[in-house]
């Protein structure tokens, strides 16, 4: 079951963000130009960081007691 | 004091705790006016309060109504309710090999992706109304509530070997992570 390596389809998660979006009026290159190029790193470093956690921890090893 | 009227016939009786000297109705009937009429009047001081409380509600209730964008508190959206048990049993047994998740790790995983996502909503669409509308409705997609339970017992048993996996907290942390992942790539970071 859990060896399953996408939980949600990808594209179920592509549609209900632009759902979401396009329902409350965002704006998107307004939101894009919000941000400036230190911010895009911040968002990218902690993404990929959060993207290594969860990979390890879905596919662990669990840890041993005996 | 001391001093009563007859609720009966209305007689001025002189000593507390006798009957009436003309009717012999049992005393008390001052005591127990003096208390009713306290007690009206603190029905009256509450009813008093009740109107208050009616007109300072519908007060409320019209200036908000105007123009509320968010119906909900903000807080509510990480309303999510879990319940991890797991209980491992082995007696009388040799050679038990038992491999669990770490479920603590995995909740706190949880948080700090739902928080990545907010961080990353708030900024691009700055602290505004319509920020706190796209994270809600986020967020509410993930208002579940899970309930998870194992019991494992082991008796009696040589060279067992045992999996346990935390299904319902992979999937969700792996659901979260796809929705920030989207979301990074829609405001072109990734």
């Amino acid at each position: 079951m859990s060896e399953n390596p996408k939980a949600i389809p990808n594209k179920v998660v592509d549609l209900l963000v632009s759902e979401v979006l396009r329902k409350n009026n965002v704006n998107i290159d307004s939101a894009k130009s919000n941000l400036n190029d230190e911010q895009k790193k911040a968002i990218k470093d902690l993404v990929e960081e959060l993207k290594t956690q969860v990979d390890s921890f879905v596919n662990q090893s669990p840890d041993k007691k005996e | 004091m001391g001093r009563w009227n007859c609720t009966k016939c209305n007689q001025k009786n002189s000593k507390r705790k006798m009957n009436c000297k003309h009717c012999y109705t049992p005393c008390g009937s001052m005591e127990e006016e003096s208390v009713m009429a306290m007690e009206t009047e603190s029905v009256m001081v509450m009813e008093s309060v009740m109107a208050m409380d009616n007109r300072q509600v519908r007060y409320m209730r019209d200036n908000n109504s105007e123009d509320a964008l968010v119906d909900q508190g903000y807080d509510q959206i990480f309303l999510m309710e879990q319940e991890s048990d797991e209980l491992i049993w082995i007696k009388d047994s040799c050679n038990v090999n038992v491999s669990t998740t770490d479920t603590q790790g995995a909740v706190s995983l949880q948080v700090g992706l739902q928080l990545a996502i907010a961080l990353v909503i708030s900024i691009s669409l700055g602290d505004s109304e319509q920020g706190r509308a796209v994270a809600q409705e986020i967020f509410q997609k993930f208002d579940d509530e899970q309930s998870n339970k194992q019991r494992i017992y082991i008796e009696n048993s040589k060279d067992v070997d045992i999996h346990t996996t935390d299904t319902d907290l992979s999937l969700n942390i792996q659901a979260l992570l796809d929705v920030l992942l989207t979301l990074v790539v829609r405001i072109d970071v990734l």
